[in-house]
């Protein structure tokens, strides 16, 4: 059974696509994330989900059941399909207490008021928040009110729970420890929940599975550890690098003399690896980590040559700018993430060593892996 | 699965959203209580009219197409004497009485909302009194004060007192009227920017202020860009309403023989000239239409940004420091002359036995509570002892709450469907219809009114002569004040709120209940009120409407100026003043919001 199932949904505005042709499914009880830049359609997706948008061409099941469709002409209201949803303004009513706005779904589903009281109240202290019940939202701070917003949607036990950037409000150790409690609150009740946002971390810190989205369109959906090692196109290889990662262009020539290799890969003019088969691009670009370049102080086959920009020391490591092919245009830079110990100074003259393991080809033009076997 | 059924599905999700449904209710009832009047507004102009048969005589057939009133309107010493004086006369009286209102009602607004001024609570209430009063008092007041005999007319109080006789420019005329109608006016002036003012986030300012801007840099870069479309908007609101007024031109022109356009479409229809008036009208019009258009152009753009969120609007006050005192009591002066004044030299002037004398010997009550005396007036008893009186006090009364109220709910739920679908042609539409009121003339608005609904047209029903088309007629005149307060409240709180109860299950009714119109409440109460002050004091609108049986307070009241019983439109004038101040109080003490706060939040 599926928890959410998007077929073909496409929606846009005066000519201009927002989501082009989605298709996606999530299984019950999983933690998907919506990633992607600004603009990208994420949010749009998750409010078609919602109902407070309608798709232009789709379909859309809800546990199984279809919500939506342009071509059969249903389109169930939002309060129907069973879920909850956090805004990411939490959208709190102001004139109405901290209990009142918790209270307002149960009031709508015509629960008993005692109940009502109970079941407040006891949501209210699962998120710490029940001294504060007759507060108003304009009293608490930024990360009570998000608690507030998630208790608001939570008391209705919806079986799917859709988030807008939630955390983006809340300053940076707050947001670490709303993480933790969002993933708690997610496997203590089981809850499907789409998640929206644009913090690559907070993907791969909280999902199941990651789907990230570029211009309306998916461009990989799979688990954080695959999202992340094996980035399904340059977009996705790029967007989640943290702080970077190193895209290094380089050119492909299928040697004569040495015709068991098959491809020679240059980068600066330097062979630096080989690749086998045919329909290989002209050119490509090489996707690789900071932690997957080794610094080296000498030549050395496969090594490429680059000059130090900068160093900055970030505690457990230390992170080395360093440019290929000189200093003037055409340059490209790149970040290595070297051992604490490592002393090198500006302008110096270093090797770079890939980590073949670790190292994504892409084809440089479409952006789409490649999955030929390249060895140094 | 047909396509029929698909297609009916469809209808049927589109049903479901009441917002697009009523916005073609709305659309369809008030194309037929604004399009229609306006269609045959203009159609008046190109046809023939019973009037100049009368005038004319023979080569007139009554309803037959003509160009014969432009023809007369365009060109010619009659058109001179018509329309082009007039015009340039309105034009330099709107001017004086625009900047007027802009100037005080900024700087008031400035004053109240972004500084520390002693009293400001007290300044900010007596800021808005000159609005509560009747557009006729200053203009009253005024001639009371400075006519002498000089224009031929008794003494007044400065002559009384000083000797000193004002010369003509002083009594009549251009200036007088600037002044008069901007004093009257600037409180909405005042409550629109300081509107605006309340909304903005102190930190915009205070990071242009980090950054090194100066506070008048600050003023001109930050602060007037983003209080700039409640500027316009007093602009575009003080525009219409001076031209439209028709009280103070009367009194202090028409001796003068200084016609405005509302003065004189009066009198064109007063003597019949209904095709001559109407062309005067539809200049009038176009002025205005072209200001709203120009409005639109300028706001719809930046109109969008929500303010209210989940998190409030910090604000901090500007230190006036050793200024304050000064500056406060300044002001207090200027606003005791123009709020209090005025009022209290007319309650004065009604004591008085005969006009112009003001010695003590000569003050008694009678005019308020005196039985009937052939000595005075005719024989007509004091205000408090006449019926007729008391039956307009009563009719004004519940013409100004029922209008207001119902004027105030239809603005917000107006307000809601235009600020929810802000981006389709029908909200847009009914956006601008709903403000083409505003550019009628009250007193050609009147008119019309009397003609659509003279007889029985269709299922609606022959409404002249009774309460109700006093009602309708308030709640449609006054509509573009109360969907123009509904969508800037409904714009201020965010979309996200209003969805968040739509994911916990709250129908639209539900919705509309228990989030949006509590959230909109004080733009709620404002508009009402604001509509319940102007048309308890409104007259051009209501006097050809009016029959003996359904009267209101300033029908009576002009009757009394046009037969020169001066004592006996001053006391009205105060009673009905007192009644507006009463009304708004008990208002103001029950929804427990301040009308000066009014248009902010809450």
């Amino acid at each position: 059974m599926k928890a959410v199932r998007l077929v073909g949904v496409t929606k846009g505005w005066a000519g201009v696509k927002a989501v082009s042709n989605l298709s996606l499914s999530m299984e019950k009880g999983e933690f998907i994330t919506l990633l992607g830049p600004s603009g990208c359609g994420k949010t749009t997706t998750l409010r078609m989900i919602a109902g407070l948008e309608d798709p232009d061409a789709g379909d859309i099941y809800i546990d199984d059941g279809l919500v939506f469709s342009a071509s059969k002409g249903i389109n169930v209201p939002p309060p129907q399909r069973g879920l909850g949803m956090i805004f990411q303004s939490y959208a709190l009513w102001p004139h109405m207490t901290v209990f009142d706005n918790v209270a307002f779904g149960l009031v709508q589903q015509k629960v008993p008021k005692d109940q009502i009281r109970s079941r407040v109240m006891g949501c209210l202290e699962q998120v710490e928040l029940a001294p504060l019940a007759q507060r108003f939202p304009s009293e608490l701070s930024g990360g009570q009110q998000q608690r507030v917003a998630v208790a608001r949607m939570v008391v209705v036990s919806p079986e799917l729970l859709l988030m807008d950037e939630p955390l983006s409000n809340l300053d940076t150790r707050l947001r670490m420890q709303m993480r933790a409690s969002l993933k708690r609150t997610h496997q203590e009740s089981g809850t499907t929940v789409v998640y929206v946002t644009h913090d690559q971390e907070e993907a791969l810190t909280l999902s199941t599975r990651i789907a990230v989205m570029n211009k309306g369109e998916l461009e990989q959906y799979e688990s954080p550890e695959d999202v992340y090692d094996r980035p399904a196109t340059q977009f996705v290889a790029e967007f989640t690098g943290n702080p970077q990662t190193n895209l290094i262009e380089a050119r492909a020539a299928r040697t004569a003399a040495n015709s068991e290799a098959g491809i020679d890969l240059e980068v600066a003019g330097k062979v630096i690896g080989h690749a086998m088969g045919s329909g290989f691009p002209e050119t490509v670009v090489l996707a690789a980590r900071p932690e997957a370049l080794m610094l080296c102080d000498r030549d050395g086959p496969g090594r490429i040559p680059a000059t130090v920009y900068a160093t900055l020391p970030v505690g457990s490591s230390v992170l080395v700018y360093a440019r290929i092919g000189g200093s003037g245009a055409g340059a490209s830079e790149t970040v290595i993430r070297a051992g604490r110990g490592v002393r090198v100074e500006a302008n110096q003259r270093v090797w770079l060593q890939l980590d073949w393991s670790q190292v994504n080809v892409y084809e440089a033009n479409t952006g789409r892996r490649l999955d030929n076997a390249v060895r140094p | 699965m047909n396509g029929f059924e698909v297609r009916f599905r469809k209808l049927g999700n589109r049903l479901r959203r009441p917002d697009a449904a009523l916005a073609w209710l709305f659309l369809i009832v008030l194309a037929y209580l604004v399009v229609v009047p306006l269609i045959s507004l203009t159609r008046t102009t190109l046809v023939w009219g019973t009037g100049d048969l009368r005038i004319r005589g023979e080569n007139v057939e009554v309803g037959k197409f003509t160009l014969y009133h432009w023809r007369r309107m365009i060109s010619g010493d009659f058109a001179k004497a018509v329309f082009y004086k007039p015009l340039v006369n309105t034009l330099t009286v709107t001017t004086g009485t625009v900047a007027l209102i802009l100037a005080l009602g900024s700087l008031l607004a400035y004053l109240v909302v972004r500084t520390d001024v002693r009293w400001a609570k007290l300044i900010g209430s007596l800021a808005i009194v000159p609005y509560i009063l009747p557009s006729w008092v200053l203009s009253l007041a005024w001639l009371q004060v400075f006519q002498n005999s000089t224009v031929a007319m008794p003494e007044g109080l400065l002559s009384y007192y000083t000797g000193v006789n004002a010369p003509e420019w002083l009594v009549y005329g251009p200036l007088p009227m600037a002044v008069t109608m901007g004093l009257h006016y600037y409180p909405f002036g005042y409550l629109l920017v300081s509107g605006a003012l309340t909304s903005i986030d102190s930190q915009l300012e205070e990071s242009a202020e980090i950054l090194g801007a100066s506070k008048s840099s600050i003023m001109r870069r930050i602060t007037m860009p983003i209080i700039k479309p409640a500027l316009f908007s007093t602009a575009l609101l003080g525009i219409a309403r001076s031209m439209g007024t028709f009280g103070t031109p009367a009194i202090l022109g028409l001796p003068a023989r200084y016609y405005t356009l509302s003065t004189q479409i009066y009198s064109l229809i007063r003597t019949q000239r209904e095709g001559q008036g109407y062309i005067l009208a539809v200049v009038l019009l176009l002025i205005s239409g072209l200001g709203l258009w120009a409005n639109q152009r300028m706001i719809s753009a930046r109109r969008s940004y929500a303010t209210i969120g989940g998190k409030g609007v910090k604000s901090r006050k500007v230190r006036l420091g050793k200024w304050n005192t000064p500056i406060a009591v300044v002001t207090l002066l200027f606003l005791f002359v123009v709020a209090v004044f005025p009022l209290a030299f007319l309650t004065w002037s009604s004591l008085t036995l005969n006009a112009g004398d003001y010695s003590i010997s000569n003050l008694g009550l009678h005019y308020w509570i005196g039985r009937s005396n052939p000595r005075f007036a005719a024989g007509e008893p004091g205000i408090l002892r006449n019926e007729a009186v008391l039956g307009a006090v009563w009719n004004s009364v519940k013409l100004s709450v029922i209008g207001g109220l119902l004027c105030g709910f239809l603005g917000m739920l107006m307000g809601y469907v235009v600020a929810r679908a802000r981006k389709s042609p029908v909200s847009r539409l009914l956006e601008q219809i709903s403000f083409v009121p505003m550019l009628v003339p009250s007193i050609v608005f009147g008119a019309l009114y009397l003609t659509l609904f003279a007889v029985r047209r269709g299922p609606v029903p022959a409404l002249y002569g009774t309460f109700a088309l006093l009602v309708l007629v308030t709640v449609v005149k006054q509509l573009p004040y109360t969907v123009r307060s509904g969508v800037s409240s409904m714009l201020q709180v965010s979309a996200e709120l209003e969805e968040a109860a739509v994911i916990l299950g709250a129908p639209w009714i539900q919705r509309l209940r228990k989030i949006m119109l509590p959230l909109t409440r004080s733009g709620f109460v404002a508009g009402s009120l604001i509509v319940l002050i102007t048309s308890m004091r409104e007259l051009s609108l209501y006097i050809l409407l009016v029959t003996p049986a359904n009267r209101v307070l300033t029908t009576l009241t002009y009757r009394y100026v046009e037969v020169g019983y001066t004592q006996f439109s001053n006391a009205m004038t105060v009673l009905l003043t007192v009644l507006v101040v009463v009304l708004t109080y008990a208002i103001n003490a029950w929804q427990k919001t301040d009308l000066a706060a009014g248009l902010g939040g809450r």
